[in-house]
């Protein structure tokens, strides 16, 4: 048994792995504001011979914007987060359909509340709100509540279009993030080019099958040398 | 495989997606219908491998509904020339009383008269504030702000018969459908409000058209099609691995 079948394995591991990338971001192609991930690799072994996951990618471009005409639907465009109150932390999201909860408290989607520049967002009983595209939500009767805090931070998915700050929070420079008002971001999944890297890893997956026959037959002709 | 699992999420949501198109579109032409659309996110996030640089790299697991949402813009108005017909301009509702004798919310304003001469909707539900139109009436206006008011026979000053309660919600996106033309609030919509300040004008002899677009439903359903169709290519070439490494023991 040579290192060559341990190494067609990890190759095989690799690539599988890969498959499950493009699967996810396939399934994500109509989500909002997904963002797509792939995979990268790195060598690993003594003499690099072997193959292993090094780090998931997040392609941070914008998705295609869809208009929605909701007048609390907002879509983010250019680096960026909108900031969302976890109890004791802040995570971010970029799905911006922001609804106001019974007791009037705007929401990011799954119930937390989004963050304006004074911390949470209270609709008044009976009003309705809507958002400007200056990230200023404002009340039919109450006028401006508040606007929106915009924010840049590098940061890992949670599910449920949440995403998990990876470092410190900064309030996004002025000019670098545009809002738009009546608007959702689309996926950013390009299924021509999920296409291509499915194609991609099942070929890889089936080389190195090939690989590992082929150390598998060689190492039996191995066997049968010993015996003549 | 994980591929296989996250594929039918995918295939899943798709399905969602063209069973809504499909209840749409099968109410294009249904008085002050709103269309729905499914909300999808992302689900939970595995760590899959950490790289040698301390990189992190997480596998997601497919695509889950976070919700069915209804689209409250307005639909088109249509003149009808009936006066017991009206449609709201605004983000209101008229609130109708249910046969289990609870609230109900509508923009459907196809009103008519039961044998009682009270003001009903096209099902015979009351409508809210029991307006009774007396049968001697010769002209019914309906004025902006709701207020029915008739001229009956022998006079000439309109008398005011009632006033169409109309009510606006926090969040009109939460409220639940209830068949009929007819909505009811949830936790989620907030309590109904009287609209006080006249956010919607009633407008008499008009009813409110679906807010469907036949050619934006039509485009929706390609595109859900042709994702069932990736998502299954995904299914494909998750099955065909899964044979490739059955085949390594020959």
């Amino acid at each position: 048994m040579g290192q060559e079948l341990y190494a067609a394995l990890s190759g095989a591991y690799t690539s599988l792995r890969r498959l499950d990338t493009v699967a996810t971001n396939l399934a994500n192609a109509n989500t909002t504001a997904y963002k797509g991930q792939r995979l990268t690799l790195e060598a690993t072994g003594a003499d690099g011979a072997y193959a292993r996951i090094a780090e998931g990618l997040y392609d941070h471009s914008d998705g295609a914007l869809q208009s929605t005409d909701h007048p609390t639907d907002v879509a983010l465009q250019g680096p960026g987060w909108l900031a969302v109150d976890d109890g004791d932390g802040m995570l971010l999201t970029r799905d911006g359909r922001l609804r106001p909860a019974p007791d009037g408290t705007l929401t990011a989607p799954g119930g937390r509340p989004v963050l304006g520049q004074n911390g949470t967002i209270v609709v008044p009983p009976g009003e309705t709100v809507r958002i400007e595209s200056d990230g200023t939500v404002v009340a039919s009767e109450s006028g401006v509540l508040d606007r929106l805090r915009l924010v840049q931070a590098d940061a890992s998915p949670l599910g449920g279009n949440l995403w998990t700050p990876d470092g410190p929070v900064l309030d996004a420079p002025e000019g670098e993030l545009a809002l738009v008002p009546g608007a959702l971001e689309g996926s950013n999944v390009d299924p021509m080019r999920a296409m291509v890297e499915l194609v991609e890893a099942s070929r890889t997956f089936e080389a190195f099958q090939k690989a590992m026959q082929a150390s598998d037959e060689s190492d039996q002709r191995l066997n049968e040398l010993g015996r003549s | 495989m994980r591929a296989l699992y996250v594929a039918a999420s995918g295939m899943s949501a798709q399905q969602t997606r063209i069973d809504t198109v499909a209840n749409n579109l099968a109410n294009t032409s249904t008085t002050a219908f709103k269309k729905s659309r499914g909300a999808f996110q992302d689900t939970f996030y595995q760590e899959l491998a950490t790289g040698s640089r301390g990189t992190r790299a997480d596998l997601g697991g497919g695509v889950q509904l976070a919700g069915l949402e209804k689209d409250h813009t307005m639909g088109s108005m249509r003149e009808t020339g009936n006066p017991l017909d009206v449609a709201l301009e605004g983000p209101g509702m008229i609130t109708v009383v249910g046969v289990d004798g609870r609230d109900y919310y509508t923009r459907d304003g196809a009103f008519r008269l039961d044998s009682e001469g009270q003001l009903v909707t096209a099902a015979g539900l009351h409508v809210a504030g029991d307006i009774v139109i007396p049968e001697d009436t010769e002209t019914l206006s309906i004025a902006q702000d709701g207020t029915v008011s008739a001229v009956i026979a022998g006079d000439t000053q309109p008398t005011v018969l009632g006033q169409l309660e109309i009510v606006t919600f926090t969040n009109p996106s939460g409220l639940q459908a209830e068949g009929g033309n007819l909505y009811s609030a949830t936790v989620s919509s907030g309590d109904a409000v009287l609209d006080y300040d006249n956010q919607t004008l009633v407008n008499q002899a008009q009813l409110e058209g679906s807010n469907v677009d036949v050619a934006e439903e039509l485009i929706e359903l390609v595109m859900a099609q042709r994702s069932y169709e990736l998502n299954s290519k995904v299914v494909q070439a998750a099955d065909e691995a899964m044979q490739v490494a059955t085949n390594l023991r020959r």
